[in-house]
C-alpha cells in the first residue's frame, strides 16, 4: 500500500524502535522507501541527514551524551570520557555484549540540569560519576531481565 | 519578572487550563473576523520568539489568498542553551495549541502542524495527548465551538537536526525530505508546504497570540520596550547557581536576568542568543571594536550602571551588534576556558551544517580542524587570522544564517581573548588569567 510521502519521518522512527540494535536494517530501508514511492537513494540521502537514525547496529541502548556549550561548561567531556573509560568503548563504538553506543550530540534542550545525557528516550541531568555508576547498573540488569 | 506566559505551568491537563481562563482568547476570537483577529495581532506589536524578531501580524497579514493555506508551530528547538519552548510543550501545551488553534482561525488555514524536534519524545506524547483533549471539548476539528470554523493539528516529530529550525528547512523536513533551506524568496507565506501559503510560527510566539487574544492588544503593548512588547522567556544556562527559564518584560537589562540566576564565581563572558550569538567578554574596560562587543567591565566588578545594562529586545541587541536569537544567555565564569568554548562552538557549526552551499560544508569544517588541532596543543598562530578571514567568506557567501553567522562568536572569542587563545597556542597549555 501506497503512504504519504511526508510520513517517512514516522515510519523511519518507527522501524528504528522495533529494531532491537537501535537501527534501520537495508531491507527495512527499502521497503520504506517503496512504500512512500522513492528511491533507495533518496532514501539514504534522508537517513544520512538526520542524526537519530542510524543504518548500521548500534547496541540496546543509545547514550547520547551532550556536550553544548552549557553543558561543556558543566563539564560535559568528563562525562564523556568517564562513559567511555566505564564501558571500554570510544565515541560512536557499540560495546562487545552490544548493549550501549555512546553518542556525543549537540543540544537536548535540558541545559539547566547539565551536563545531561540520553538513553533511548529518557533524559538524565546533572550527572556525577556515581549517578551514571547506577544508571548503567540499572540498565543491564533491565537487558538481563528482558 | 512577570509572569504572564510562566502562569500557565502546570496546565498539560485541559480542565486546569481552564480554570486558568485558557481558551477564553480562542472563544473571542471566533466571535470576530479573520481580518479583525490579524489587526488585533498586528496592533499588539508581537514580533516572533524564534529568533529573527519579524512582527508576527505582518507575516500573518502576508499570507497569499490562494488556497489551501498551511499553518506550523516550529518546535523544533535546537538552538544551544535554550530550553524554552520544550518547558511550554510539556507544561503548558495547551496554550501552545490555542494560539495555534488562533492562527489557524485568523489565517483562514486548512490544517495546522506541530513540528517537535526528535529529541523531544516526551513532548510529543504530552502534545498529542493535549490535542485529544481539545477535539473532545469540540475546540479542535470540525465545527469548533460549533462555529462554521474546522480546524485539525497533525504532530510531526523531527529526525535531529538543528537546521530544520529555519523556517524553509521545515517545511522540507515536514514534506518528508531532506531539511535543507532554500533561498527566500519564495517565502514560505507565499510557497511553503506543497508550494501552497504556509506560516510558521515559534512555539513562544503562537503562546503569546493566547495571551493577547485573551487579555487584549492594549494590555500586551504595555509590556516590555516600544519597540518589542510583550512578556519574553530568558533562558540562563551554563555557570549559574539557578539556571533556568526566566520570564521578564522585552527590554530587561541583561543585568537582573544574571543576578537574578547568580553568577557561580567570577563572571568572565556572556553569550546571547544562541551558538550563533557574539560572546561579550567582562575583560576589556574599553569598546574591542566599533560597536560590535560590549565591555562588561573588569571581571567581579561590575562597573557603575552601565556595563551590564544592555537591555535585551531586539531592536538594542541589534545596535550592539548582536542578536537576542531565541533568548539564550550562557554565562562562563572565569573557569571557562575559551579555547575549549572555541572548539565546542566550531564543531556544533561543523556537525549541523547541511552541506547544502558549498562555503558552509567546506568552511565549517577547515574552521573546526583547526580548532581541533588548537585543543589539542597542535595550534599555530597564523590560524587566528585564516579562521577569522574564513568565517567572514562563509559570512557572505552561505546560503542561509547557519553558515552566515559562525562569524558572530568566533569574532567574539578572538577580539575578546586573542590573549588567551595565543597564549594557549603558544605554551600549548590554558594559563589561567592572574587577578592583580
Amino acid at each position: 500500500m501506497e503512504e504519504k510521502r511526508e510520513n517517512i519521518i514516522l515510519a523511519f522512527h518507527k522501524a528504528q524502535e522495533e529494531s532491537k540494535n537501535n537501527y534501520i536494517p537495508i531491507e527495512k530501508v527499502k521497503e520504506i522507501a517503496k512504500k512512500h514511492g522513492i528511491s533507495l537513494s533518496e532514501a539514504s540521502g534522508l537517513l544520512s541527514f538526520y542524526t537519530m537514525f542510524s543504518t548500521e547496529k548500534r547496541g540496546k541502548y543509545v547514550i547520547r551524551v551532550c556536550d553544548s556549550l552549557s553543558c561543556r561548561l558543566m563539564h560535559s567531556i568528563d562525562i564523556l570520557l568517564y562513559l567511555q573509560n566505564k564501558l571500554n568503548i570510544e565515541e560512536g563504538e557499540t560495546t562487545r555484549d552490544g548493549l550501549f553506543t555512546i553518542e556525543r550530540v549537540n543540544c537536548l534542550g535540558r541545559c539547566f540540569s547539565a551536563p545531561n545525557m540520553m538513553i533511548n528516550d529518557k533524559i538524565y541531568g546533572n550527572l556525577t560519576p556515581e549517578k551514571i555508576d547506577k544508571i548503567i547498573e540499572q540498565h543491564i540488569k533491565e537487558a538481563e531481565n528482558d | 519578572m512577570t509572569n504572564y506566559i510562566l502562569r500557565f505551568l502546570d496546565t498539560s491537563d485541559i480542565k486546569s487550563y481552564i480554570d486558568k481562563d485558557g481558551y477564553e482568547g480562542l472563544r473571542r476570537t471566533i466571535k470576530m473576523s479573520p481580518k479583525e483577529v490579524i489587526q488585533e495581532i498586528k496592533s499588539s506589536g508581537l514580533r516572533g520568539r524564534g529568533g529573527a524578531g519579524f512582527p508576527t501580524g505582518i507575516k500573518w497579514e502576508s499570507l497569499s489568498n490562494e488556497k489551501p493555506a498551511y499553518i506550523v508551530c516550529n518546535a523544533d528547538e535546537g538552538e544551544p542553551g535554550t530550553f524554552k519552548d520544550r518547558l511550554l510543550l510539556e507544561s503548558a501545551p495547551h496554550l501552545v495549541i490555542e494560539g495555534l488553534i488562533i492562527a489557524g482561525y485568523a489565517n483562514q488555514a486548512e490544517k495546522g502542524y506541530i513540528y517537535i524536534r526528535g529529541e523531544y519524545p516526551e513532548e510529543t506524547k504530552i502534545i498529542q495527548k493535549a490535542i485529544d483533549e481539545a477535539k473532545k471539548y469540540k475546540l479542535l476539528g470540525k465545527n469548533i465551538l460549533d462555529s462554521s470554523f474546522s480546524f485539525d493539528i497533525e504532530v510531526k516529530r523531527g529526525g535531529g537536526s538543528y537546521v530544520v529550525g529555519d523556517e524553509t528547512a521545515l517545511v522540507n523536513s515536514i514534506m518528508g525530505k531532506r531539511g535543507n533551506p532554500w533561498h527566500k524568496p519564495p517565502y514560505p507565506t507565499q510557497q511553503g508546504l506543497w508550494s501552497k501559503p504556509t506560516i510558521v510560527n515559534n512555539v513562544e510566539t503562537l503562546s503569546c497570540v493566547s495571551l493577547i487574544m485573551q487579555e487584549g492588544w492594549e494590555w500586551f503593548s504595555k509590556i516590555g520596550s516600544f519597540d518589542s512588547p510583550g512578556p519574553k522567556l530568558y533562558c540562563v544556562s551554563g555557570n549559574v547557581k539557578k539556571p533556568g527559564v526566566y520570564e521578564f518584560p522585552m527590554g530587561v537589562p541583561l543585568r537582573d536576568v544574571i543576578n537574578t540566576a547568580e553568577v557561580d564565581g567570577v563572571l568572565k563572558a556572556v553569550q546571547i542568543g544562541g551558538t550563533a550569538g557574539p560572546i561579550y567578554s567582562t575583560k576589556s574596560l574599553t569598546l574591542t571594536s566599533t560597536t560590535d562587543f560590549w565591555s562588561l567591565g573588569t571581571p567581579g566588578i561590575v562597573y557603575g550602571a552601565k556595563p551590564l545594562d544592555f537591555n535585551l529586545d531586539f531592536a538594542s541587541m541589534k545596535k550592539i551588534g548582536g542578536s537576542l536569537g531565541s533568548g539564550a544567555i550562557v554565562v562562563m565564569n572565569n573557569d571557562a576556558i575559551m579555547v575549549d568554548v572555541l572548539e565546542v562552538t566550531l564543531r556544533f557549526f561543523a556537525e549541523e551544517s547541511c552541506g547544502k552551499c558549498f562555503p558552509c560544508r567546506y568552511g565549517t569544517r577547515q574552521l573546526y580542524h583547526m580548532a581541533k588541532n588548537i585543543a589539542t596543543g597542535q595550534g599555530k598562530e597564523e590560524y587566528m587570522d585564516i579562521m577569522q578571514k574564513t568565517a567572514v567568506s562563509m559570512a557572505k557567501a552561505s546560503l542561509c544564517p547557519l553558515g552566515q553567522s559562525v562569524i558572530m562568536p568566533l569574532k567574539g572569542i578572538f577580539e575578546n581573548f586573542k590573549g588567551e587563545i595565543l597564549s594557549f597556542i603558544r605554551h600549548q597549555k590554558y594559563i589561567k588569567r592572574v587577578e592583580i
